[in-house]
């Protein structure tokens, strides 16, 4: 009777810890239930929010940054289209919940992403300060880990000093559809 | 004793700092002749009409491309460069309505007299690549291979490691098989 019930806690604890880390996986397709594509009223229930435009819908602006709170997480949110139909384009956070399915996430260094992903595209570039004279920030590196299957679709590291401190996900900027 | 101890303590002193005096050896590139850079290997420089390189490395080339003139816009032949052998990458210009004209585009070698500045060269690995180019933006992955007429996979040993200039016009490649470069190429970047 012991060994049952001990075994139905193992079970519990293992169902609640892969729930957990679900709510925190960061993948091409978002951080964890929030979805790119993900439109106004899906995000709204999601996060429990009212989102306010500001920007979108002023002149010909498309493109829109919101910060929102999940499970207690502050989050970016890159909202693109038009006043009546915008969608979630990016998302963007600094916690140290959020990991890839292979462990990644803040902090990991530089070479620990490089050898974790040799199947997959990597670009890697110092930030651009002025993208147009391409003056760089000397310890700010972008790292973007191109989707093996559809290269338009990223997971975005931003380090310093060659550790992550922020993880995006979103379009490769080096292929937008939209440029 | 207490003589000997100082001694000793000197002696400690002394060795500690020869150790630290003492760095990393430089790589030393042999050659300077067959140096590549994002511009080509020495004078052979991206971006070449076609005669300009005949005169350089003394033979005439014999292009498809021109001599068919309705369809071949690029074209790849080899040549030597003073001791090691190139493939060099060529492509039809259209300028002024003259379209006998080839520029050079690309040039790759496999000859371990070629090295880039840094030193890096046949046989080195990955890691040596990224330190020496930690300004520049840089694209890496597994290369693609034709399966048949239709279908390209993906190489589970050849990898490629692509050096871009901030203005991603030109880019310095590394191949590798076996995570060892077999190849080095400098190339115009082409757009999509």
């Amino acid at each position: 009777m012991k060994k049952i019930f001990l075994f139905l806690c193992f079970v519990f604890v293992s169902i609640c810890a892969t729930a957990q880390n679900n709510d925190y996986t960061v993948s091409f397709e978002g951080m964890g239930a929030i979805k790119l594509g993900m439109n106004k009223a899906k995000l709204e229930k999601l996060l429990n929010l009212k989102i306010l435009l500001k920007e979108i819908g002023v002149g010909v602006v498309m493109n829109e940054t919101i910060k929102a709170k999940y499970m207690g997480i502050d989050m970016e949110l890159y909202l693109f289209g038009d006043e009546k139909s915008y969608f979630l384009e990016g998302i963007s956070t600094t916690s140290p919940l959020f990991k890839t399915i292979d462990g990644i996430g803040i902090g990991t260094d530089q070479l620990t992403i490089i050898n974790k992903y040799e199947k997959h595209l990597l670009i890697i570039h110092p930030e651009y300060v002025d993208e147009i004279s391409a003056k760089t920030s000397k310890p700010r590196t972008i790292i973007t880990l191109a989707n093996i299957d559809n290269y338009r679709e990223a997971i975005i590291f931003t380090l310093v000093n060659k550790k992550v401190v922020a993880i995006e996900v979103g379009p490769t900027p080096q292929f937008r559809d939209r440029e | 004793m207490k003589n000997s101890l100082l001694f000793f303590l000197a002696v400690f002193v002394f060795f500690s700092c020869k150790q630290k005096d003492k760095k990393e050896p430089v790589k030393k590139v042999e050659n300077a002749d067959y140096i590549i850079s994002k511009d080509g290997i020495n004078e052979l420089k991206i971006g070449m009409k076609h005669t300009e390189v005949e005169k350089l490395v003394n033979q005439q080339f014999n292009f498809n491309a021109i001599k068919d003139s309705a369809g071949y816009w690029q074209d790849t032949v080899k040549a030597k460069y003073k001791e090691i052998e190139v493939s060099l990458y060529f492509e039809r210009q259209y300028m002024d309505d003259d379209n006998s004209i080839m520029q050079l585009f690309g040039v790759e070698t496999s000859s371990p007299l070629c090295k880039t500045e840094s030193g890096i060269g046949m046989g080195d690995e990955k890691s040596s690549v990224l330190p020496a180019y930690e300004e520049n933006p840089i694209t890496m992955g597994p290369e693609y291979e034709a399966v048949n007429d239709t279908t390209w996979a993906m190489s589970k040993i050849k990898y490629s490691i692509s050096v871009k200039d901030d203005k991603w016009d030109k880019e310095l490649i590394f191949h590798f098989v076996n995570k060892k470069i077999v190849s080095l190429a400098a190339a115009l970047i082409m757009g999509e």
